[in-house]
């Protein structure tokens, strides 16, 4: 008993370091928009406290201690945009990709202990990179944010019956690169010019962590604690521009001219979440969800690049001919702070098991879901342009049991629709001499999709 | 077959790249830049759509050539022209050309054979010699053609465009008691508001101010400060700045010395306020300062009275003494048409040149010139 005890202990204390010692501040995802999984998406991602299968990796990775067998999941799921501005449709681009993952039960020192592997990999690329300029329009939570891979770890176990603890690092990468010219500029026959490059580039991993904790008051009722944490993703360039400059292509060099640029951007954001969530069975076929999801949007870091520029180019004996005007060194690029505000995010969901019968099950399921817009009125010169959402989503599932001989577990066919509605509202700008003006935005975005789980 | 049609299908599952990113299209816009010149490819010369060295064309003005339609890219220039020096000197008239495309406008350099034709010259004796500065607006199914003169300002009117009728005395003429006037009201621009009030700025000392009518002919000054007993302009050279702080690199302000050649372009934002949109010509030197620079600014208010807000730096600044700007929008697209130094010759002249926006889109190849003007 005293062993069992302190593995029970030491199992914790990998966990918590796992999850909190070993992570960096690292960027966002597609989950939180748009789900992970189909039963989860069907149920407005009401799932923290009612959650086992491959998703429990993004809702709530205590629940993959509740697996009973190896369960391989395999899915994919397409959200298309129709977001508006002024009734133009911006052609925010789509977000589609496999989703799927793993979870594999054991038993560590006596203790139910599972791990789990959970991936959404985009099919059109796998990161988008932007750096806008402030005051361009851009659909900040939908534009960029959700264009990139995810990938997640986690352990779990269940010390006591009624408690599951899990725990783990998601990963994204973070890219840095240079740019280096040398050579040769003729100013009055540009195309004899002779330049060489040399470009390289990282992409670096940054770890986030996720721990989660479940509690069953009884078969009936559960609650559940998760904490995501806060990532960065970032993009750092640095230009070297280094030459001589002359006149003609036999002509002795005027001058030599440097030019170096460094910019620095956050090129996506997620901040840290804390869901509460409850899972409640009134009857034994129905199950009623509810998460609320606190998002702290004050830590927001747009992503805007800032720029320094250092460009030094000597005037030549004598002074520029009349006819060369050389260029001067740009300003510094003045970033004005996003104004977000934290926010909390109801998710409600039910399950229905419609049909019971001695080899498959079918099931029915409803969700609903309210993002308030976390940014501030943007009446000044920036233009992060978002709306809320209400996003309304259903589903089915069907579970048939003990297939055939090979696959001695169950087979899990669900699908998902999910409609998110932005009303579409104005935004008026203080300043009349504003080169975007007053706009109206909204639109919706639907996103459908579907997921099978082998279990083994 | 079947093993090919397999190999087929794998290839084409793993031999494929996905597509550039979206996001940033139909994204809204005041319409008023900034702007980038036209280059070679989008038009046949360069940013130049209305250029020969002789008439030295000068101030365009453009009306939309198919008002019944907005994605129409036709448009009608008025511009001012040198007309060869006749027994009583040369003189400065108006003429008029058009373009389907909003580029290849009849009669420039590269449209051997045409000419555009003179459609207003001085003729009145409180004209003077010559006549300049246009703008052209639809009233009433006749076309009004403000124009300066030594006088004032003048209309004339025409029910085709091409053949007008002169007012015979100025429409606005100087006012002694109007302190900031110290030269002749010049540079109209007259434009018909959303709720129907006919409204124009001109250019007079180092200002620009405004007037009010009901039928076009009549006008009287508006003050843009009512809380003064004078009469004020609604856009005021800009200050300079202040002694230290400019950012390493940063220009000083462009319109510092004088603003002019206003372009009046009210519209009905999307919360259905009128929006006064006015483009003008800034300039660091004060009037008579030799080579002064200049560049295209935007200044704007909400309602339909009071002082312009300038935006703080130029929307159009190729750095060639850019001036007198118009402007022709199309289906979310807007084109600057601006008189511009061209500096290759000796002496220089002046031609009428476009910028386009929204800058990071491209524009088509020109279309082909017009068989009339």
């Amino acid at each position: 008993m005293a062993r069992s005890r302190c593995a029970r202990g030491l199992t914790l204390a990998v966990l918590l370091l796992a999850g909190l010692g070993v992570a960096r501040p690292a960027s966002a995802n597609p989950l939180d928009a748009f789900g992970f999984g189909s039963r989860g998406a069907a149920m407005g991602s009401a799932a923290a406290a009612d959650v086992q299968d491959f998703s429990a990796n993004y809702y709530n990775p205590a629940g993959l201690a509740l697996a009973r067998s190896l369960e391989v999941s395999l899915g994919y799921f397409r959200a298309d945009s129709y977001l508006y501005m002024n009734g133009q449709n911006n052609q925010v681009d789509p977000v589609h990709g496999l989703v799927g993952g793993l979870v594999a039960p054991g038993q560590l020192f006596g203790v139910p202990f599972a791990f789990g592997l959970g991936l959404h990999l985009p099919d059109q690329r796998l990161s988008r990179v932007r750096a806008l300029p402030q005051d361009q329009p851009v659909w900040e939570l939908y534009d960029n944010r959700n264009q990139r891979v995810y990938l997640a770890a986690n352990l779990a176990v269940s010390p006591f019956k009624w408690l599951q603890i899990g725990g783990g690092l998601s990963f994204m990468a973070a890219t840095a690169g240079s740019v280096d010219i040398t050579g040769n500029v003729d100013v009055l026959k540009v195309e004899s010019s002779e330049v060489r490059n040399q470009v390289s580039a990282d992409l670096t991993a940054i770890r986030y962590p996720q721990v989660g904790a479940r509690i069953a008051v009884n078969d009936r009722l559960a609650f559940a604690l998760v904490y995501r944490g806060q990532f960065r993703l970032t993009l750092d360039l640095d230009a070297t521009l280094a030459g001589d400059i002359s006149l003609g292509a036999a002509g002795t060099p005027l001058t030599t001219a440097l030019y170096t640029l460094q910019t620095d951007s956050v090129n996506a954001f997620l901040p840290q979440q804390v869901v509460v969530g409850s899972s409640w069975s009134p009857i034994d076929d129905l199950k009623v969800d509810l998460d609320l999801t606190w998002v702290n949007w004050s830590a927001y870091v747009a992503p805007v690049a800032q720029v320094s520029i250092n460009l030094d180019i000597p005037p030549p004996q004598g002074g520029w001919p009349a006819s060369i005007s050389p260029p001067t060194t740009p300003v510094a690029t003045a970033v004005i702070p996003i104004v977000m505000h934290d926010r909390v995010v109801p998710h409600v969901g039910a399950e229905w098991r419609a049909i019971v019968r001695p080899k498959y099950q079918g099931f029915l399921r409803a969700g609903y879901e309210f993002d308030q817009s976390p940014i501030a009125p943007q009446t000044g010169q920036t233009n992060y342009v978002d709306r809320d959402r209400h996003a309304f989503s259903a589903g089915v599932g069907v579970r048939l049991v003990k297939l055939t001989s090979v696959l001695p577990g169950d087979v899990r066919v669900d699908a998902h629709g999910q409609l998110s509605v932005l009303p579409t509202s104005l935004t008026l700008k203080s300043d009349p001499s504003d080169l975007v003006g007053d706009y109206t935005a909204g639109g919706h975005i639907w996103n459908v999709g579907g997921t099978v789980t082998v279990g083994f | 077959m079947r093993a090919s049609r397999l190999w087929l299908l794998g290839l084409s599952c793993c031999a494929t790249l996905g597509g550039s990113g979206l996001g940033d299209v139909g994204l809204p816009t005041s319409g008023v830049g900034p702007f980038r010149e036209l280059v070679a490819s989008e038009v046949h010369d360069a940013p130049y759509v209305l250029d020969n060295e002789a008439p030295n064309y000068r101030e365009p003005a453009v009306l939309p050539g198919n008002p019944g339609d907005a994605s129409s890219a036709e448009v009608v220039l008025y511009a001012v022209a040198a007309e060869p020096a006749g027994a009583t000197g040369s003189r400065d008239v108006i003429v008029r050309t058009h373009a389907d495309d909003a580029r290849s406008f009849y009669g420039t350099s590269l449209d051997t054979g045409h000419t555009p034709p003179v459609v207003l010259t001085a003729s009145a004796a409180w004209e003077g010699a010559s006549v300049g500065g246009p703008s052209a607006v639809q009233i009433g199914g006749q076309i009004f053609l403000y124009y300066a003169a030594k006088g004032g300002i003048g209309l004339a009117r025409s029910p085709d465009g091409v053949t007008f009728a002169k007012e015979p005395a100025p429409v606005l003429a100087p006012d002694a008691t109007v302190a900031w006037e110290t030269t002749t009201p010049s540079a109209p621009s007259v434009a018909v508001y959303p709720d129907g009030q006919i409204r124009m700025l001109y250019a007079a000392g180092d200002s620009i101010g405004e007037a009010a009518s009901d039928d076009g002919l009549t006008w009287h000054r508006l003050d843009a400060d009512p809380t003064t007993p004078a009469i004020d302009p609604v856009l005021t050279p800009g200050p300079p700045a202040a002694p230290g702080t400019l950012e390493d690199g940063e220009p000083p302000p462009f319109d510092t010395g004088q603003v002019g050649d206003p372009c009046l372009a009210p519209r009905t934002t999307a919360d259905g306020r009128i929006q006064v949109r006015v483009l003008y010509t800034g300039f660091i030197g004060t009037p008579g300062t030799t080579g002064r620079a200049s560049a295209i600014g935007f200044a704007a208010r909400y309602g339909d009275s009071g002082p312009l807000v300038r935006q703080s730096g130029p929307v159009f600044a190729p750095g060639h003494h850019e001036a007198a700007p118009a402007l022709f929008e199309w289906s979310g697209n807007s084109m600057l048409y601006v008189q511009l130094d061209e500096t290759s010759t000796t002496p220089p002249y002046s031609a009428i040149a476009a910028g386009f926006a929204p800058a990071q889109d491209t524009l088509a190849g020109p279309g082909a010139y017009p068989g009339g003007p």
